[in-house]
């Protein structure tokens, strides 16, 4: 009776071991972080994208924060160099681009140095405010995103061109 | 009554040293099965840059043509295609199939860019970025456009096959 007991308790001891190892593979797993890292960069990163394809011309200036926000880095520079030019274009524009992600995948992650690559396939409709028949316009992606305290934003966005070879 | 000193400890020890361990079991199980972990994409590198060439590979011999050579792009189908996507393909090349003969088309695909969205054991999602050039012989026109394609790949006998294709419009 106590023999069994004993090896009870030396069972217990060594599945008790055994699942606190595997727990702790699991929490600090960098395969699990890696995958969450890649979620967020595709949720954040297609929201950017799509935010950088959109504009409502009669509010110029919401549409250009929003830019502001979703980038970082040289896009961000670039952005905001450019702001009252692309203003005076926007307004004189008259148009409406509203802008989905189809579908969009990350390429690659370095968790180490926080940045990240993912392509995407956006389908932009450009309704004239005249008052004529939306239209759509496709685009491919690429874009890098960098990690910063408040977040993944872009640092790139590069239409990829159909090369002419 | 006098309960014997060590096996009652025994007991208990073993009582709160199983609950301990299954309970670090249960919450083993719960962080490996989150959607996140689930799929690994990029977490596994070598299975992901494994899928992204062997499919990018077929894509650039499915969707290319020869008028010159039909039958090569037929035979590559049986063995990269399975599932729905042997129709949905048969659907696609449907118009080159019928008028490449008599304009003596040459289509040239090439993946510029590739990624996979979700890799679970044999199964993957990838997103395709395809250039394609055709060319008429009789014309003497080319024309190029990009596509992107969204497919369905399963991997059996170490080799992946497209089993499903779904465009998504070009460029």
């Amino acid at each position: 009776m106590r023999w069994t007991a004993r090896v009870l308790l030396a069972l217990a001891l060594v599945f008790l071991g055994w699942s606190g190892w595997s727990l702790y593979q699991a929490y600090r797993s960098p395969l699990g972080d890696l995958g969450k890292d890649r979620d967020t960069v595709l949720k954040v990163g297609s929201a950017q994208v799509a935010a950088l394809n959109s504009m409502d011309w009669t509010r110029p200036d919401d549409g250009l924060k929003r830019w502001q926000d979703a980038s970082t880095g040289p896009l961000r520079d670039q952005l905001q160099r450019e702001a009252p030019a692309d203003k005076q274009k926007i307004v004189q524009g008259r148009m409406a681009a509203d802008a989905t992600v189809d579908a969009a995948a990350v390429t690659s992650l370095d968790a180490r140095s926080g940045t990240a690559r993912l392509v995407a396939a956006v389908r932009i409709t450009l309704t004239p405010s005249a008052g004529g028949a939306p239209t759509v316009q496709r685009k491919r992606y690429e874009a890098g995103l960098a990690r910063t305290p408040a977040g993944w934003r872009l640092q790139s966005l590069t239409v990829i061109p159909v090369s002419a070879r | 009554m006098r309960i014997p000193r060590l096996p009652a400890l025994l007991a208990a020890a073993t009582i709160v040293l199983g609950s301990g361990a299954a309970w670090a079991h249960a919450e083993t199980g719960k962080l490996n099965s989150t959607p996140a972990a689930r799929n690994a994409a990029l977490a596994n590198g070598a299975r992901t840059a494994e899928v992204k060439g062997q499919i990018s590979e077929a894509a650039n011999t499915l969707f290319s043509y020869n008028a010159a050579a039909p039958t090569k792009t037929d035979q590559a189908a049986k063995t990269l295609l399975t599932g729905q996507a042997v129709k949905q393909y048969d659907t696609m090349l449907a118009g080159i199939r019928r008028d490449g003969p008599s304009q003596k088309l040459v289509l040239t695909t090439t993946v510029t860019d590739a990624a996979v969205r979700t890799l679970q054991d044999d199964r993957a999602r990838l997103l395709l970025f395809l250039d394609q050039r055709s060319a008429s012989g009789t014309t003497g026109k080319t024309t190029d456009v990009g596509a992107v394609l969204a497919v369905d790949a399963v991997r059996r006998n170490a080799h992946w096959q497209i089993s499903a294709l779904d465009p998504l419009g070009g460029s």
